[in-house]
């Protein structure tokens, strides 16, 4: 499991920023659509403006490592304008929570990480 | 036949790799050295898709080590790190799939990030079982897809963009090398079961 303080820094901030980015990207989508498909749009649209933006954090902070949490908490992240409309007026607090969700996202990844990080024998 | 809209797609990844590659190959570079450490002296070794020649930083010294990649733009740039290992690597540009190397010719095959970007894996794998001798050893240092939830459909997602770009994301490469004949001796998980390190080797 990753212990270099350089790349859990990078990691942490590339999470919370693509996942603002995924946020952003949705909250451009209209509000007067159906909460489903602004949800399901959203997320399409937030994942495709996160993976564009990704390779200029990947190519200071690694691969799949970014990537992962990256794509994770963006998707989540995107939904939030369509799952919680009175969020819309206020940029700052989306952004906010956005970048929480991809701090929550990269948390979550690491857990998961520790338990299966390790060499397996084929018997 | 070289697989040429392979080649082609590499060729005009060659001018930027280095910049976009600069991140993983700081991150991995404990990994790739534990592995490549297990290089050794006087064994004909083969590593294929050498690409700018990266991963020759990590190389232990004093080997005597056949490269090849599919495409030839990316060999040139290997080409002032290839002079500058300090040992032997002759560089040949060939197709994994149809290398021109007797069978049972060597002795350890390496891979970095190979068979994710290999159209026919499979084929890929066959063929590195022919030019191995019995007993040889396969080690890759390789990302897969995922069998852990919700990781696994994040890579599933974004598959079909990134395969238009570079690699697959969601490969079983694993379940591949078993396919190919090897026996897999170990799997190291370097970061959840994507990034992993993989020692198999050729019983016949």
């Amino acid at each position: 499991m990753e212990r270099r303080l350089y790349f859990i820094i990078g990691d942490v901030v590339s999470c919370s920023a693509l996942s603002v980015v995924g946020t952003w990207a949705a909250y451009l989508l209209p509000s007067t659509w159906p909460m489903m498909l602004e949800m399901m749009v959203g997320m399409v649209v937030g994942m495709i403006a996160t993976m564009a933006v990704l390779p200029v954090f990947m190519m200071w902070f690694g691969a799949m490592e970014v990537m992962v949490p990256a794509m994770l908490g963006s998707m989540l992240s995107s939904m939030l304008p369509s799952m919680v409309p009175q969020w819309r007026g206020d940029p700052g607090v989306l952004s906010m929570l956005g970048a929480g969700i991809g701090v929550l996202a990269w948390l979550f990844t690491r857990v998961t990480d520790h338990f299966f990080h390790g060499e397996e024998i084929d018997g | 036949m070289v697989d040429l809209k392979t080649q082609r797609r590499w060729d005009g990844t060659a001018g930027f790799y280095d910049l976009l590659a600069h991140g993983p190959e700081q991150r991995w570079e404990p990994a790739k050295r534990a592995l490549f450490s297990r290089m050794r002296r006087g064994n004909k070794i083969l590593f294929a898709a050498l690409g700018t020649g990266l991963d020759i930083a990590f190389f232990p010294p004093d080997q005597e080590i056949m490269a090849i990649d599919i495409s030839p733009r990316m060999l040139e740039r290997a080409q002032p790190r290839v002079v500058r290992y300090m040992g032997r690597i002759e560089v040949r540009q060939m197709d994994v799939c149809v290398m021109d190397f007797p069978d049972g010719y060597f002795d350890q095959v390496f891979t970095s990030c190979t068979f994710c970007s290999v159209p026919d894996p499979i084929r890929g794998l066959e063929s590195l079982h022919r030019v191995l001798k019995p007993e040889g050893e396969l080690l890759m240092f390789e990302h897969t897809g995922s069998k852990i939830l919700p990781f696994k459909w994040i890579l599933d997602m974004c598959n079909p963009i990134c395969r238009h770009i570079g690699p697959e994301m969601n490969r079983d490469t694993v379940a591949n090398v078993r396919r190919a004949g090897f026996k897999v001796e170990s799997v190291n998980n370097l970061f959840l079961d994507v990034v992993k390190t993989i020692r198999a080797c050729k019983v016949e």
